[in-house]
């Protein structure tokens, strides 16, 4: 794998709160989302997507429920929760900031001094 | 399941996640779904899963870390649901309750005066005993002398709540023994604390007044909040010097907070004194007493007008003292090496002294006051026993009220509802109602323990309020556990209906059983309210008996009269002789005055010791508490104050300076100085042992010296005064009508003035006044537990009524059916007074085994009274039967007044 980024922390929880923004979603559609929705630029754990799962349910961020697969098996689905949808707000917000201040610097040319 | 809503899950436990299953599933799922895909991309199923098993990394540290978080999460929702049905159930149950405000009313109120009880004696003892004094550094660590009183012979041993040991108090020639004893560099101090007039006039406030020696403010680590305190060289003994420190609490009432008071003058006992500064907040002395002022021992000078050194006296003044722990030993070396001679046993050495002496909470003084803690400390057992008995009457109305819920918890129990969470409802109904009780408990209490130091500790100056988050924390967690103990038995009966046959019988059989707890519970009450009554009926015999006790005088007759005068403006101890005919005179010739005599000390005011010595005897028979006294009085002394002359004569005009010596002895002295013999013309030589010697010529009846409530023998002698040449005036006796004092003190007050001018300061005082600070405990006494024994007697007679009437409410259709068949009324009337007195008989007697038993606890803080007193128990238990009989009259003549006709119709 040789064009995989490094992630930071916590960007991970924004790309999972994005996914489930659309709709609740098992834990195996999340790894496709963002693997397709990044382009295979870089590749998640699949360990570390649960990791951050299940840690944001600790948090309220998102709910679980078992249901059924669009494939007839029992599946556990996430789904954001109202908590979750503030954070994700949040999140993207100061990830975009982020960016904008990175392509600021790298688009700057310095003063005549 | 995603339609179903949150509040519903809960009852369907089945479903309830395992973490370790969830997680194992929900992975299990991830890798089929994930080699399914990489195998219809083509590639071989092993290929596939070492593929997926690639992409997921660490399969083992993921899959623990996620049963762990799993679990955190399990753990929390059962947290919440376990909150959300506590809330649903708090919810449900006052929704209940405010369909019965009758019965939250009564069982609030019952709790109430319990805790309220409790609350506002709790208050009481925790100032005096828990808490050290605040704004002192180290408590545990600052110590007093103590000293150890050799037990009474006969008297029960010593126990930490009666420890045979007292505050030790020194005058200032034994503290300063103490302290050149002990290295220089030992921290030591005295105080010595009373009252002072703050401001001019003798309207002036009375304020506690600390004279200090020593390292009082840094031993107790008191701060200055402005200005600074004393340098040794002011509290020098010898120089006398006008300064004073004063409390914030003076500070901010009287300046206002302002820095401008240090170096203000202020008039404290008519003397001008200097502040030189503020003690910080919250510090107020080691004792109870708040006090407002503190100088040196040294300004003590004006007191004594005399040609030895005033600070010489070995009477005058009780310093106690103040070390730290560390310098135990040093101290009691020192006692050693001053060879102090305590007034009884010695310092305390051991541990159990430790404890003692090393607590700065002791309230009172030695031999002062005790009565009052005591009553506190007893009236800490009685408001528990009042307590205890609103718990059974709770219990009950409790159990009645299940009782009367028995269909609709019988069904409840039927539909499925767990009996856990049944008895969890109940038990939070009991706590609702108890906490209600507990709010109106606090506010009681509030009142209740201000009323409490009014009359306890009456002249001591509080620093703090009666309730602070202590008090709150007590009554709350008090309330708690009596509402939780309330209501535990109940719950768990009225829990176990026996489900079909209450189902199957009309709620009216099923609610009728006799039960046994319930029987208990009145026994209980009966026997709880036998003892606090039979506590309020010896305190009662015991103030007959005091307030009957013979003093030997007609305290209720007699007035003191006497002079000060301020002295500020001069020093008139040369007038006052001079125009004391005078004065004696023009009181003489107040009309509605029967009689004046003069003494030199007015009887039970104090005492008047000469050497006394028995020509051909080596010594004078004495007891261990008791030597003679003498009075210097003048001829009319035994006809004003009511002594009877017994044999002989009594002291006449012609007994004058020129004539021969005489004396009187009292009935004791006669007794014990020449048992068997006459008394009458033996010889005493009083004072100097080459005196002369003074013939007795009289015996008059013996009196009390000190105390009303008198411990050891009088042994009192009498010469007249006009064979003292010291004596050249006294304090006048006037004998008057019952009640006249307070027409008679204005004219007094007038005739001294009108003698000695302005500047006399008139002291004239009803002796009943002296006598009735002294029956104060007593009165007390028997008020509070006569108080108590009431409230346990109402709260008793609430329970037996609410008890018997419902359990004959239950039983209108068996009544019915006895009326119908043709029993008489007066039968039934039999059938229910006769069922509520056997219960209640029993609980009397037990109530009165325990007295029996308990009498000792009292029987130190009775007079002449025995804890075992037949009378007053006899008259309790049949006061409390018949309270049972009144509790029954009405159930009996509703039982009465019930148609059979209905009564069996309502089948």
């Amino acid at each position: 794998m040789p064009t995989e980024l490094d992630l930071l922390q916590g960007t991970l929880d924004v790309l999972v709160l994005r996914a489930l923004s659309w709709r609740s979603m098992h834990g195996y559609a999340i790894a496709r989302f963002i693997h397709q929705g990044s382009d295979g630029a870089f590749t998640i754990l699949d360990g570390a997507l649960y990791t951050s799962l299940h840690r944001m349910e600790e948090q309220a961020w998102v709910a679980s429920e078992w249901g059924i697969s669009d494939k007839g098996k029992r599946a556990k689905f996430y789904r954001l929760t109202p908590v979750g949808k503030r954070a994700l707000r949040a999140e993207t917000a100061s990830w975009q900031q982020y960016v904008r201040a990175v392509t600021g610097v790298l688009g700057a040319v310095p003063a005549a001094t | 399941m995603r339609f179903v809503p949150d509040g519903w899950r809960r009852l369907f436990r089945i479903w309830r996640r395992s973490p370790a299953r969830d997680v194992d599933a929900e992975l299990a799922f991830h890798f089929d779904e994930r080699i399914a895909e990489l195998v219809a991309g083509g590639m071989p199923g092993d290929e596939g899963r070492r593929v997926a098993t690639h992409e997921f990394g660490d399969l083992e540290s993921v899959r623990a870390r996620l049963m762990a978080i799993d679990t955190r999460i399990a753990e929390q929702e059962t947290r919440r649901e376990w909150w959300d049905g506590f809330r649903g159930d708090v919810q449900y149950v006052v929704r209940t309750l405010q369909r019965s405000p009758g019965f939250v009313i009564t069982v609030a109120l019952t709790l109430a005066l319990g805790l309220g009880a409790n609350a506002a004696i709790f208050s009481l003892l925790d100032r005096l005993f828990f808490r050290p004094q605040p704004g002192i550094v180290h408590p545990a660590d600052i110590h007093r002398i103590y000293e150890f009183q050799p037990p009474k012979l006969g008297a029960p041993p010593p126990t930490a709540s009666h420890p045979n040991d007292v505050q030790a108090v020194f005058a200032y020639p034994q503290y300063r023994e103490l302290r050149a004893a002990l290295p220089m560099n030992t921290p030591f101090a005295g105080y010595y604390t009373g009252t002072g007039a703050y401001g001019p006039g003798d309207q002036a406030p009375k304020l506690a007044e600390s004279y200090v020696l020593g390292d009082y403010f840094a031993l107790l680590g008191a701060r200055p909040a402005a200005g600074r305190f004393f340098t040794p060289e002011e509290m020098r003994i010898e120089t006398p010097l006008a300064l004073v420190v004063i409390s914030t609490r003076l500070w901010k009432s009287q300046f206002g907070g302002s820095p401008d008071a240090i170096g203000q003058t202020v008039e404290i006992d008519g003397h001008r004194h200097q502040i030189i500064g503020v003690v910080a907040a919250p510090f107020h002395g080691p004792d109870n007493d708040a006090v407002d002022i503190w100088v040196p021992l040294n300004t003590l000078q004006g007191f004594k007008p005399s040609a030895s050194p005033w600070y010489e006296g070995t009477h005058s003044f009780n310093i106690r003292t103040l070390f730290v722990a560390s310098t135990v030993q040093q101290v009691q070396a020192a006692a050693h090496a001053a060879e102090m001679v305590f007034r009884h046993g010695s310092i305390l050495p051991d541990s159990l002294a430790q404890a003692r002496i090393g607590s700065v909470v002791e309230p009172v003084m030695p031999g002062f006051d005790r009565s009052n803690v005591n009553i506190a400390t007893r009236l800490a057992g009685v408001s528990l026993i009042i307590l205890l008995i609103a718990c059974a009457n709770v219990g009950n109305l409790l159990l009645a009220r299940g009782m009367r819920r028995r269909k609709e918890i019988s069904v409840r129990l039927a539909l499925g509802v767990s009996r856990r969470r049944l008895i969890r409802l109940l038990m939070i109904e009991g706590l609702l109602v108890s906490l209600c009780g507990a709010g109106i408990a606090l506010i009681a209490a509030l009142w209740g323990a201000n009323a409490l130091r009014h009359l306890l500790l009456a002249g001591s100056q509080w620093a703090d309020g009666p309730i602070d988050h202590r008090i709150i924390a007590f009554t709350l967690v008090l309330s708690v556990v009596t509402g939780l103990g309330a209501a535990l038995i109940p719950a768990i009966q009225s829990s176990n209906p026996d489900l079909v046959w209450t189902l199957k019988a009309g709620a009216r059989e099923g609610s009728f059983q006799r039960s046994r707890f319930r029987s208990g519970l009145l026994i209980a009450q009966a026997a709880l309210s036998v003892v606090l009554l039979t506590g309020a009926g010896l305190f009662v015999r015991s103030l007959h008996s005091v307030e009957t006790e013979d003093i030997g005088y007609d305290g209720d007759r007699l007035i003191f009269a006497d002079v000060g005068w301020n002295q500020e403006l001069s020093d008139h101890s040369q007038d006052l002789a001079i125009h004391f005919p005078e004065f004696l005179a023009r009181v003489r010739a107040i009309p509605g005055i029967e009689r004046v005599a003069v003494t030199g000390i007015a009887p039970m005011r104090g005492m008047y010791f000469m050497d006394v010595h028995l020509p051909g005897r080596d010594s004078v028979p004495r007891t261990a508490t008791s030597q003679p006294t003498t009075s210097v009085v003048s001829p009319e002394f035994f006809s004003t104050v009511g002594i009877h002359v017994i044999s002989g004569r009594g002291i006449s005009t012609d007994d004058g300076a020129g004539a021969a010596p005489i004396l009187v002895v009292n009935q004791t002295i006669a007794r014990m100085f020449w048992p068997g013999q006459s008394p009458i013309g033996k010889c005493v030589i009083l004072g100097e042992a080459a005196s002369a010697c003074r013939q007795v010529v009289g015996v008059v009846s013996d009196a009390h010296e000190r105390t009303v409530v008198q411990e050891s023998v009088s042994m009192q002698m009498y010469i007249p005064m006009a064979q003292d040449k010291n004596s050249d005036r006294g304090v006048l006796m006037i004998r008057a009508e019952r009640g006249a004092f307070a027409a008679l003190a204005p004219a007094i007050r007038r005739a001294t003035i009108a003698t000695y001018g302005q500047w006399a300061l008139p002291r004239v005082h009803a002796m009943s006044e002296f006598l009735d600070a002294q029956l104060h405990p007593w009165r007390l006494g028997a008020a509070l537990f006569s108080a108590a024994g009431l409230l346990a007697l109402i709260v008793s007679l609430v329970g037996m009524y609410s008890t018997i009437s419902y359990i004959y409410s239950q039983r209108t259709h068996e009544i019915g059916v006895r009326l119908a068949l043709g029993a008489q009324g007066n039968h039934v009337v039999r059938l229910v007074i006769g069922d509520g007195v056997r219960v209640v008989l029993v609980g009397v007697l037990i109530g009165v085994g325990l007295s029996l038993a308990g009498g000792s606890l009292v029987a130190s803080m009775l007079y002449h009274t025995s804890p075992r007193d037949p009378v007053v128990l006899t008259t309790v238990s049949i006061t409390l039967l018949l309270v049972a009989v009144g509790a029954c009259v009405v159930p009996a003549w509703r039982a009465v007044r019930i148609d059979p006709a209905t009564a069996l119709r309502a089948e």
